[in-house]
């Protein structure tokens, strides 16, 4: 059985290929014209904060923001498309259901997540285990997020943050109490500083 | 079908059920199964690039060499764009902002790889112009970088914690508003010492960076 994910929203394929249009026509995807280009499964993206983190708070903070496909040409990682919900049409009205694109990403942290799901992939085979992306971006953190009937795994993209090491499978507690010290000196800091 | 296990933490899945008010079907999509193949399409949208205006400015900024560096790594990027001959790198702006001596040869130390303002970076470089708490218009990026002049950014994340790259391109036109940008049509390209290079909406690079990042401060730059 390979690894699951949330059903996408109606209406993401659209969006999806206007995206690849779009990047496309902006020059920000160069492609030959006889080129063969692939866009991923989306996966859902959730984000958790520092201050859920120092607080010992857990997945359970963690927030869905988005969804990412990996876009593929000739077989080759090209960078990761994020899609975001849909704003409401004024403020105080609710969002309407559906995506629209966030940002196209491309570099070496997109190829490392490409490649960790890729592995992951191979070791779920036998069993049965939903897949989504965490992001921690205070920490400079991005780790798949694994859950199955043993709880929840994380596994850091490289590079990860000390003392997680990239593409290990770590029980989720432990990883994110691990980074509790980091994710407090991180509230330390002021305003203007990163 | 596998469910949520008695773990109090919550599954991907449950999260999103509750952010989207709504009941979603758990767990049924196989992620290898490849979801849209494109194939000898693209001399035809070449032809759309006519519609709307894009223009970079040429900077590039580099990848930041310790995780605390991002505002080394911008401030060294910056400098290099306006003068190709100069001398600084991360580490020798490092050891000159922090008073360290050691940042070149071990930089993973935690007296050098420690967060800064990009501000005091910048001008210790020679190439801060001015810096304000705020976002800066679509208009106002469009004509720092027709002048040349990549301006720089901080995104502060929810629940702290921040981040410093730079806008390096701008791209507006019709094309935008077939990927599901409503009336916007505006891209940003971001070249950012972490993330890598992406192209996002203004209006998610104001707010949704990253997920959860808030444009902070703007940094105007200059030779």
């Amino acid at each position: 059985m390979p690894l699951l994910t949330e059903t996408p929203p109606k209406g993401i394929e659209k969006v999806l290929n206007a995206t690849v249009s779009e990047l496309v026509g902006h020059g920000a995807i160069a492609l030959g014209t006889r080129s063969r280009a692939e866009v991923s499964m989306p996966i859902r993206v959730h984000n958790l904060g520092a201050d859920a983190i120092a607080a010992g708070k857990g997945l359970g903070a963690a927030q869905p923001t988005g969804w990412f496909s990996t876009l593929t040409t000739d077989g080759e990682v090209r960078g990761t498309i994020e899609l975001v919900p849909l704003k409401p049409a004024r403020k105080g009205v609710a969002a309407p259901d559906g995506v629209r694109f966030g940002g196209f990403t491309t570099g070496p942290l997109q190829r490392a997540l490409a490649r960790t799901i890729e592995a992951a992939t191979k070791s779920t085979a036998s069993s049965k285990v939903q897949i989504a992306v965490l992001r921690v971006p205070a920490l400079y953190l991005l780790a798949l997020w694994l859950h199955d009937e043993g709880g929840d795994r994380l596994v850091p993209v490289p590079p990860s943050p000390p003392p997680l090491k990239a593409g290990e499978s770590y029980p989720a507690e432990r990883a994110l109490a691990s980074l509790a010290e980091a994710a407090k000196a991180v509230l330390q800091g002021d305003e203007a500083r990163n | 079908m596998p469910r949520r296990s008695t773990s109090r933490s919550a599954a991907p899945a449950r999260t999103a059920r509750r952010a989207n008010a709504r009941p979603t079907e758990l767990s049924d999509v196989p992620i290898a199964r490849r979801y849209v193949t494109y194939k000898y399409r693209w001399r035809l949208i070449d032809i759309r690039r006519l519609i709307g205006s894009r223009r970079c400015s040429g900077l590039s900024v580099e990848h930041q060499q310790q995780t605390q560096w991002c505002w080394a790594a911008v401030s060294n990027s910056v400098s290099h764009f306006y003068d190709a001959g100069s001398t600084w790198t991360q580490c020798a702006i490092v050891n000159a902002e922090l008073g360290q001596t050691t940042c070149c040869t071990n930089g993973s130390s935690s007296a050098c790889n420690q967060p800064w303002y990009l501000d005091r970076a910048l001008t210790r470089v020679g190439c801060l112009l001015s810096w304000a708490s705020g976002t800066l218009t679509f208009a106002t990026v469009k004509s720092l970088i027709n002048s040349t002049r990549p301006p720089c950014a901080r995104q502060g994340w929810s629940g702290g914690g921040g981040h410093f790259m730079a806008i390096v391109c701008y791209f507006e036109g019709l094309l935008g508003l077939l990927a599901g940008a409503g009336s916007t049509a505006k891209r940003l390209r971001i070249s950012d010492p972490w993330y890598g290079d992406s192209v996002v909406d203004y209006d998610v690079f104001v707010s949704g960076y990253q997920g959860t990042g808030s444009w902070t401060h703007s940094y105007r730059t200059q030779p």
